[in-house]
């Protein structure tokens, strides 16, 4: 609500809020982005205000707001000049907006399935208890723990991973009616994501297991961890970032990227052009290493050497998020290859 | 008839906020109401702010809020230098496509 409109009594702002939200959700079904939604209902705000203003009489009445509101369209009418004034690669299923406008509600499967990450950590804590206690044999109060506590614990992970893929797919079927995606898209990576990770750490530490020839490499205590972590993240982060823009994408759309402005379009190309130099200016500390690695202490080249991964991680993270620019492209490629190869080289 | 010329005005619409914002800005209620001046082009809201959000998004228009005496903010929009471009480019062929319509329904005038 606007500052200049907390006059207007509650029950007057709550009939024009329920209007504006009608409209929301109508154009949220069509897949418009919230940036966009909210410029429409916000000109449409300052229309009713200013009808409202046009009445006079002082202060507006429930016959004037609703006076206004008749002259006003219907929030539906949104739907269809959604689909009519969107250029042509936009294929919108407005179809579904002709569903009956109902109060949205968070959904209850993906509050469900969200339930199953604490519920893990309960029943490890649980079974972390029963095998401290001491006794002759186990006692009844632990058979009565691995039979409920147990399956239910190692069903967690599945039950999340199966509600959210679920929860995802009715908050997408709902036409505006049901929001919580990003808990749903929680809920569907959380434990699969967990166990990617574990498959990382147990392929670092493979890796490593025969040491590395680079005495510095090893002597420095915060390089394996690092490089353990950031794969983690990068790995993570991409997998989520493709996962959003795909549930995120209005239904019916054929490519993610299909509606693509101009201004995405420009700021794809920054991203791509920050890529390049950082790639780039990670040279500097790589050459150091490259170039200078005996004079340079453990702790020098190490640092040196973190600078440039890093620099190259940041440059393939920003490349890949410019993909389609030829730049970013570049940028990605050559980052991986010279991050991928630094290991090589040192292994 | 009623489906042609709502057809009509709905393709035409684009070019006419455009067409009004070519001038000067001019905030979302007000174009309504000048295009609501111009005779055969009664078009309501929910035609105009969703095509000025898109114009918007494609950097053809910018936004500028003010506040306003009478209630919340105004958001004035405003042809980018691409909006100019694109307007006459589509004034062009407006004029272009409108002379031929004319030609095939009144005959070519000698």
């Amino acid at each position: 609500m606007n500052e200049e409109t907390k006059d207007l009594g509650s029950e007057l702002r709550r009939r024009i809020d329920a209007y504006l939200d009608a409209i929301d959700r109508v154009l949220s079904a069509s897949g418009m982005n919230r940036s966009e939604r909210r410029n429409i209902t916000d000109d449409v705000e300052t229309q009713i205000q200013e009808m409202l203003a046009a009445r006079g009489g002082g202060a507006p009445t429930r016959a004037d707001v609703e006076a206004v509101l008749a002259e006003l369209d219907l929030p539906e009418a949104y739907a269809s000049v959604r689909a009519e004034t969107s250029g042509p690669q936009r294929t919108t299923d407005v179809s579904s907006t002709a569903l009956p406008l109902g109060p949205r509600r968070f959904s209850r499967t993906a509050i469900v399935g969200a339930l199953g990450a604490p519920l893990l950590l309960i029943c490890f804590f649980l079974i972390f208890l029963a095998r401290q206690v001491r006794a002759p044999g186990p006692a009844w109060w632990q058979y009565v723990l691995m039979i409920t506590v147990l399956p239910v614990g190692l069903a967690a992970p599945f039950g999340t991973t199966i509600l959210g893929i679920i929860s995802i797919s009715q908050i997408r079927r709902s036409a505006g009616r049901l929001y919580g995606l990003g808990l749903a898209l929680f809920d569907a990576l959380l434990f699969p994501l967990l166990a990617l990770d574990k498959l990382i750490l147990a392929g670092w530490l493979a890796a490593f297991q025969d040491g590395a020839s680079a005495p510095w490499f090893v002597a420095s205590p915060f390089v394996i961890p690092f490089w353990t972590i950031v794969c983690c993240a990068i790995v993570d982060g991409i997998i989520i970032y493709w996962a959003w823009r795909a549930v995120t994408a209005p239904p019916g759309r054929c490519q993610p990227g299909a509606e693509e402005t101009q201004a995405a379009i420009q700021k794809r190309a920054g991203l791509a052009k920050i890529a390049l130099c950082v790639c780039l200016g990670g040279l500097v500390p790589g050459g150091l290493v490259a170039g200078q690695a005996r004079i340079l202490s453990p702790d020098a080249a190490g640092m040196a050497y973190l600078l440039f991964v890093g620099c190259q991680i940041a440059a393939f993270v920003l490349g890949v998020m410019s993909w389609k620019d030829s730049l970013g492209k570049a940028a990605g490629v050559v980052s991986a290859v010279l991050a991928v190869g630094s290991l090589f080289l040192i292994l | 008839m009623r489906t042609w010329v709502a057809q009509l005005r709905k393709g035409l619409v684009e070019l006419c906020v455009m067409g009004v914002l070519r001038d000067g800005e001019a905030y979302g209620y007000e174009i309504l109401q000048r295009m609501g001046k111009a005779e055969g082009l009664a078009i309501t809201e929910s035609t105009v702010y969703p095509i000025l959000a898109r114009l918007a998004n494609e950097g053809l228009v910018t936004v500028r809020v003010a506040p306003s005496p009478s209630g919340p903010p105004r958001r004035y929009y405003q042809l980018t230098p691409v909006g100019h471009t694109r307007l006459l480019e589509m004034g062009a062929y407006w004029k272009e496509i409108s002379t031929a319509v004319n030609n095939l329904v009144e005959g070519e005038k000698k």
